[in-house]
């Protein structure tokens, strides 16, 4: 079996933590709300390890799409994202069917990875500025 | 006649689902041009790889977001709108 890019885990690793400060602030929201059950910590955990692990299955899906010709390249990714997408389609279904899961916090969590990489989108340029700044 | 209108809003939503979903298409075939074009780049500076693999990363993730939104769309039209527009429709009948 292949080995992970450090790139990968770095960035799923950022992406893992953003999401937890993520989370937890959420959680924060809803106690102070006054609208904080166990579905709500339930749905929050089913729709952030959903988005972490999507995050981490698409570096995977592009490292291997690395490494192919274009045409190749481009069947891997768009059969990596349907099943991703089937994924986290799945997860919505189960927290809109099943009680146990707040609809509301999956779905705001399926969305914090994405805020994670903005974040570190601007973190990145930070970077870049300070080493052409050196 | 209210199962009639109530058919009609189930098939509604359904029906809007069903375009919501449309829009999956799209990351799909933008993720597959993004990664074409970083094989060609890595191709021509294999020293670049790291650098490359970061920011298609963070590119491809945030091309998948309008995917996401679509998909949210859709089980919200289908888990959630049925439901409070039934509700509408009896509260305006009485």
């Amino acid at each position: 079996m292949k080995t992970i890019d450090p790139t990968i885990k770095k960035e799923t690793a950022f992406i893992a933590g953003m999401t937890l400060i993520l989370s937890a602030l959420m959680e924060a929201v809803f106690l102070i709300v006054g609208r904080w059950d166990l579905p709500v910590l339930f749905g929050n955990l089913l729709g952030s390890g959903v988005g972490i692990l999507n995050f981490f299955l698409m570096g995977i899906g592009l490292q291997k799409a690395l490494d192919k010709d274009e045409k190749g390249a481009k069947a891997t990714v768009a059969f990596s994202h349907q099943l991703r997408f089937f994924l986290m389609a799945l997860a919505l279904v189960l927290a809109g069917v099943l009680d146990c899961f707040n609809l509301l916090s999956t779905v705001l969590a399926l969305f914090f990875p994405t805020a994670g990489v903005y974040m570190r989108a601007f973190s990145v340029n930070k970077e870049a500025k300070e080493e052409a700044g050196e | 006649m209210l199962e009639l209108a109530i058919g009609i809003i189930l098939g509604g939503c359904a029906l809007g689902a069903g375009c919501a979903m449309i829009a999956g298409i799209g990351p799909g075939i933008g993720e597959g041009n993004a990664v074409a074009a970083a094989c060609e780049a890595i191709g021509r500076q294999p020293e670049s790889r790291s650098a490359v693999t970061t920011t298609m990363l963070m590119g491809c993730a945030v091309a998948e977001t309008t995917g996401l939104y679509a998909l949210v769309i859709a089980i919200l039209l289908i888990f959630v709108a049925p439901g409070r527009f039934v509700n509408i429709l009896l509260e305006s009948i009485g």
